[in-house]
């Protein structure tokens, strides 16, 4: 029974970490060695020219960087905005409460597909296509809702008693919430950047459609370049991949602990 | 009057980002629905219902997508759910290690959707993938072939991948989910000689309950509008065998360039969508008040 | 805390609205040009061409939008309707009729009226971008088809020569079947095959025409079912991957380069992937196999350079376009992407005869080898092609439904796009 445990945990590496390895062999596979040796689990020759090629000959350490704009802004942002708001949605009750809620929880149901053109037309009119600025606001707004609920979850979590005994005190409402409740929230606060984070740092769909300058693109992207109508530069692809892997398994590595004691913090009210 | 407005001075930011940038694009998107709209020329003729009579006379794409749909979702989310479950209970119950390899497991959900996508083609394709000869092996194959090429299993390619990104999913709100049961319960009802499996039923599982249903409901809408990996593996293909609504949604508006009945789909899709919803959402009130 | 937030909030807001206001006046001086086949070596090849072109004609810039293959089309139309218009675009042959029929490209028949082009032209370069007599596009160059093999695994199966016929086509992939693993041809089964079955069923039924002289599709001869059954054959008896009723031109390529298959039915830009991963003994290319009638009917496509109706400089466009164009231009293009140029007498700088690009130099000479146009000034067949054609032809190779109903599907829809096409002029 003991060492079932650590056979189960095995088992679950095993699976996430395969096709990870995977891709890390094909990076480093050289490119004529990729179909003529067949499936083998470790290529007899080694090379790192396709990092070389990622890393010196492209452009990609452009994309990391707009990415890391992107997806650091949105998400410092989103948090911000989201906090007010799960704010009131936690602390108030009043007229309308439901019905925001309801549009909310709807737009998340609509396939993002239909909003392309329409989204266009709005950057195209606020001259903000094919800018990243265009991008953060359209990545923010979309994150928004989920941000909303779970910060509200967060601050469901903390007791309002506190709060209320220094607005009696003379707190205004916004001081008792940067005294009291904000410092309770922090690993709310990192949950939400972290989700916000990586969800900008992956999407695609926005990013291939509103942005075509080479200059002012995502990391996602730029790694469909590789796809060109007659071959798929998979060594290349693999090695930006497996680089474009690193920063975001850091970032979220560090802040997974945050997302789960923060639902805790959240759901043991709720 | 003051006290009236208070909330919605927190919630204006967030109102107005919504309003411009999603519900004014999404207004737009669901009156597509009425029009016979050509995005190339930008030429729309008002043609009220018809396309929605279209949809519900003869598309037998979209009804064998619907049920592609169920099929899609309903596995995902067992498999993410079961394995999900699986690994925030051991994760709770804490290893050797865990400081190191809980980071590790939680990986495939920080790897952008595409790239899951191609990664698992990889592992599915007999000359430069694992797994064909994984299944020969196993004897569920007689000879290494590419599993997204065979129109009666290839769902289970997308299915896989999707299995993969969702765990950590699952597992992160479960094992949050898990952690706010007091351990005072676990030692009242051990005193009782209620442990193990029926500690499991009779605690874990009812207590988790509410949270479940919340994951699983949210969980379910999102699997269902998540088109990206299956765009990727499979394009709905062989023979529409993998096409689900959403793939379907975004064939008939960026290959067809058919706007319209695109908006048409999207709302029927919207529209099952918000009745699952409610089904749930009554399901979780009484339950809630049950327990 | 919340004061920093503030600041944050309102310095990014207000960044996007002083990005929002700054004036971005568009100056006609300024040429957009788009292209949607992109590769990093081509983009480099493109924008040495617009240098010079800047340096002849001083005042003028012009910018260059790479798309790549997969996401163009979306994306260049969402740069239209949103109002962005480009000068110049690339455009294949199969989109044309889309934009056209939308009014969005400039007829360039009267300023090609006052153009000299050298006399070796090949005849029908301006018919073929022309609908309705009108010239929309001037092709670039021509994506014919040939077939490559394997010569590595022809010899291991014990195969002298490249299939000359329809039969010896059958019973090579037959034979190199029985090799283990490998089979004998690279099926393009999903996005963009449709060329191939319409090459099978035409060549079958031994006639390159689409319609008959009463407009209705040639598909619903007998001819065309049996092609559709020979590579519905194939497929069943395992000649072709069983993936590759999935694959598109990606796969098929990778299939070919991989040794996974022996032959494939390709463009001669293909070649520029192939090299990089192919010794050149390795393979060679053959025109497309014969029918029962002696002849075969390649399928010819082609992309070219239009210029849209929103630019707000047509005629620094057209110039451009010119300029793209002109033989030392046409060859150094050609040359990099491996086209068959639009000047005949470039050819053979192109195809050496003795070496891979033998079969498309072969086929352009030999009069047994017509080219098959597709019928793209109709509207509706890109979408056809692209959907339509690939979701059908799967379900036929699956054995849902037979060759002789999928040639009679095909034929309805063609007869009634073109009665529709008829009825509009």
């Amino acid at each position: 029974m003991k060492y079932g445990k650590y056979l189960i945990i095995s088992a679950f590496l095993l699976f996430t970490l395969f096709p990870v390895f995977w891709m890390l062999k094909i990076s480093l596979t050289p490119d004529r060695l990729l179909f003529s040796e067949g499936v083998v689990m470790w290529p007899s020759r080694v090379t790192f020219d396709h990092y070389y090629a990622v890393l010196v000959e492209g452009s990609f350490p452009d994309y990391f960087l707009n990415s890391f704009i992107v997806s650091a802004t949105t998400a410092i942002l989103v948090t911000i905005i989201a906090s007010l708001a799960g704010y009131a949605l936690s602390r108030f009750q009043f007229k309308g409460k439901v019905a925001l809620i309801t549009v909310l929880l709807i737009t998340q149901m609509f396939p993002i597909v239909m909003v392309i053109a329409p989204i266009y037309n709005v950057l195209t009119m606020i001259n903000l296509v094919d800018s990243l600025t265009g991008l953060i606001l359209v990545y923010t707004a979309f994150n928004l809702p989920f941000a909303c609920f779970l910060m509200q979850t967060f601050f469901d979590g903390t007791p309002v008693e506190l709060e209320e005994a220094a607005m009696i005190d003379g707190c205004s409402r916004l001081e008792a919430l940067e005294k009291i409740t904000l410092p309770l929230c922090l690993p709310g606060i990192g949950a939400t950047l972290g989700f916000v984070f990586t969800a900008a740092w992956s999407e695609l769909l926005f990013a291939l459609m509103f942005i075509n300058r080479q200059s002012q693109m995502t990391f996602p992207a730029g790694i469909m370049n590789f796809v060109t109508k007659f071959s798929v530069d998979w060594g290349q692809m693999a090695a930006a991949m497996i680089l474009a892997l690193i920063p975001v398994c850091i970032f979220f590595a560090y802040i997974q602990k945050f997302i789960v004691q923060g639902l805790t913090a959240g759901a043991l009210k709720g | 009057m003051t006290k009236f407005l208070t909330p919605w001075y927190y919630l204006a930011p967030t109102i107005l980002f919504i309003f411009l940038l999603v519900l004014v694009p999404l207004i737009t998107g669901v009156s597509y629905a009425f029009y016979d709209f050509d995005l190339i020329s930008g030429t729309r003729d008002f043609v009220g219902l018809d396309q929605f009579f279209r949809l519900l006379q003869d598309d037998k794409i979209f009804s064998m997508s619907l049920i592609n749909t169920l099929f899609w979702t309903a596995a995902s989310l067992f498999f993410q759910f079961t394995f999900g479950l699986m690994l925030a209970l051991i994760l709770n119950h804490g290893f050797r290690g865990i400081r190191l390899i809980q980071p590790v497991l939680f990986v495939p959900w920080a790897v952008p959707s595409f790239l899951i996508g191609l990664m698992w083609v990889w592992m599915f394709n007999p000359v430069t993938g694992p797994l064909p000869y994984l299944f020969e092996g196993l004897g569920l194959m007689e000879k290494p072939e590419n599993l997204l090429s065979d129109p009666d299993h290839a769902m289970w390619g997308p299915i896989i991948a999707n299995v993969w990104f969702g765990i950590p999913f699952f597992a992160i709100m479960l094992l949050a989910a898990r952690r706010t049961i007091p351990n005072e319960i676990y030692e009242a009802a051990s005193i009782d000689g209620v442990s193990g499996l029926d500690a499991f039923r009779h605690i874990t599982l009812p207590l988790m309950a509410p949270t479940i249903l919340i994951t699983l409901l949210v969980r379910a809408i999102w699997i269902a509008n998540f088109a990206e990996i299956i765009i990727v593996m499979t394009n709905g293909g062989p023979a529409n065998s993998t096409q689900i609504v959403a793939t379907y949604i975004y064939d008939t508006a960026y290959q067809k360039m058919d706007f319209g009945y695109a908006s048409v789909l999207s709302i029927a899709l919207l529209i099952l969508l918000m009745i699952y919803g409610l089904i749930l959402g009554r399901i979780r009130r009484k339950m809630t008040t049950f327990l | 805390m919340i004061k920093a937030a503030v600041i944050f909030v309102i310095a990014v807001l207000g960044f996007a609205g002083w990005q929002a206001m700054s004036d971005r006046e568009h100056d006609p001086n300024n040429l957009l040009i788009v292209e949607v086949n992109s590769s990093a070596e081509r983009t480099g090849l493109l924008r040495a061409q617009l240098d010079r072109f800047e340096e002849d004609n001083p005042g003028i810039r012009v910018d260059v939008i790479s798309l790549s293959w997969g996401q163009a089309f979306e994306k260049l139309s969402m740069m239209i309707a949103g109002g962005q218009y480009p000068d110049v675009i690339e455009m294949p042959d199969f989109w044309l009729s889309r934009y056209v029929s939308a009014g969005q490209i400039a007829d360039m028949t009267p300023y090609l009226e006052q153009t000299e082009f050298d006399d070796d032209l090949e005849a029908n370069t301006f018919s073929y971008g022309s609908i309705r007599g009108r010239v929309y596009t001037v092709p670039y160059g021509y994506y014919l088809r040939a077939m490559l093999y394997n010569k590595k695994i022809f010899a291991r199966a014990g195969i002298e020569k490249p299939p000359l016929t329809m039969d010896d086509f059958y019973e090579d992939a037959a034979k190199i079947s029985a090799l283990p693993g490998i089979y004998g041809y690279c099926h393009h089964g999903g996005r963009g095959g449709a060329v191939f079955y319409y090459w099978i069923m035409t060549t079958m039924n031994g006639s390159n025409r689409f319609f008959d002289n009463e407009g209705k599709s040639t598909f619903y001869q007998p001819g065309a079912a049996k092609g559709l059954t020979l590579i519905r054959d194939i497929y069943k008896n395992g000649y072709a991957p069983k993936d590759s009723l999935n694959w598109g031109l990606n796969e098929t390529v990778s299939g070919f380069y991989s040794g996974t298959c022996a032959m494939l039915h390709q463009t001669p830009d293909a070649l520029t992937s192939l090299r990089k991963r192919m010794d050149d003994d390795d393979y060679g290319s053959a025109p497309m196999p014969l029918g029962p009638g002696g002849n075969s009917f390649p399928h010819l496509g082609y992309i070219g350079w239009s210029v849209l109706e929103g630019s707000s400089n047509k005629a620094a466009a057209f110039k451009l376009v010119r300029h793209l164009l002109s033989r030392e231009n046409n060859r150094a293009w050609a040359e990099r992407s491996g086209l068959v140029p639009i000047y005949k007498g470039l050819s053979e700088n192109i195809f050496d005869a003795d070496g891979i690009g033998a079969g498309w130099l072969q086929t352009t000479k030999d009069p047994h080898y017509q080219y098959m146009i597709n019928p793209n000034y109709l509207p509706d067949i890109a979408e056809f092609d692209s959907i339509e054609v690939v979701q059908s032809g799967q379900a036929m190779m699956l054995g849902e439904q037979t060759p002789e109903e999928t040639a009679r599907a095909w034929a309805d829809f063609m007869t009634a796009a073109e009665k529709r096409w008829e009825a509009a002029e």
